[in-house]
């Protein structure tokens, strides 16, 4: 299980490496349970950042492991329920629930 | 923060209420756009929903124009002050003045936050993307 903590702003320029390190995980050879994305610190993001997000929770469910999203700021959050990917990726209020979900999501 | 400068009215004393921004056709300004954006729209009375919607709408539009404009050109954001709103117009200058497809979710979420969106075709190629956004107005008796 992993928590990875993203900061500042995932835009068309941020957002690849943000694939990248979710890949990492994701497309292990040896997979783990599963990702939590701290988007506490993340003041921005824009739908190139919500593709990214979309690609990883296919991979995981693919694999068979788990990916949830803790602790969004205001303005993000709102950008994830306009754009409707609060009904298909776990969404949690805090860490500690998200890391519960995807334990759980097994 | 509250500021006490003032604010432009739409057509006081025939001004034409517009801001230009110009800079290099490379994703690495898109924070600088979005910041500038924002900081208009804090001083139009939009409201903190509004001013978000404007960031990201304007990020999307730049970002799609962006994938098309010519190298070493220069991406323009034209900023208007209207009677009931903000228009942003963002143009580039591109090889084939091909219309950014709206079956995209970059277009989805554009079209959902910034209002009225249209994309056009101009002179040499430019091709650009205009948002315009109404303010959410609170009637006062």
């Amino acid at each position: 299980m992993v928590v990875i903590v993203p900061r500042g702003e995932l835009d068309a320029i941020t957002s690849p490496a943000l694939a990248e390190t979710l890949e990492e995980y994701l497309g292990a050879a040896e997979p783990c349970r599963g990702v939590v994305l701290d988007f506490s610190e993340v003041d921005f993001c824009d739908s190139r950042c919500i593709g990214v997000l979309v690609a990883g929770y296919r991979q995981a469910r693919d694999r068979g492991m788990g990916l949830a999203v803790a602790s969004p700021q205001g303005t993000v959050n709102r950008l994830f329920v306009i754009a409707g990917i609060d009904q298909v990726i776990t969404i949690e209020e805090d860490l500690g629930r998200a890391v519960k979900a995807v334990l759980a999501d097994q | 923060m509250t500021e006490d400068t003032a604010v432009p009215t739409a057509g006081a004393m025939g001004v034409r209420d517009a801001v230009t921004v110009r800079m290099p056709a490379d994703s690495a300004y898109l924070s600088v756009l979005r910041t500038a954006t924002a900081g208009l729209a804090a001083r139009l009375d939009f409201t903190l929903d509004e001013i978000e919607d404007l960031r990201i709408g304007v990020d999307e539009a730049c970002a799609m124009l962006l994938s098309q404009a010519l190298p070493g050109t220069d991406l323009t954001t034209e900023f208007e002050l209207t009677g009931d709103g903000m228009r942003i117009s963002v143009s580039v200058l591109t090889a084939d003045g091909r219309l950014p497809a709206r079956d995209t979710f970059a277009w989805t979420v554009l079209s959902a936050l910034a209002g009225d969106v249209d994309a056009a075709v101009g002179p040499d190629d430019r091709v650009s993307i205009v948002l315009h956004k109404r303010r959410d107005v609170v009637e006062s008796a």
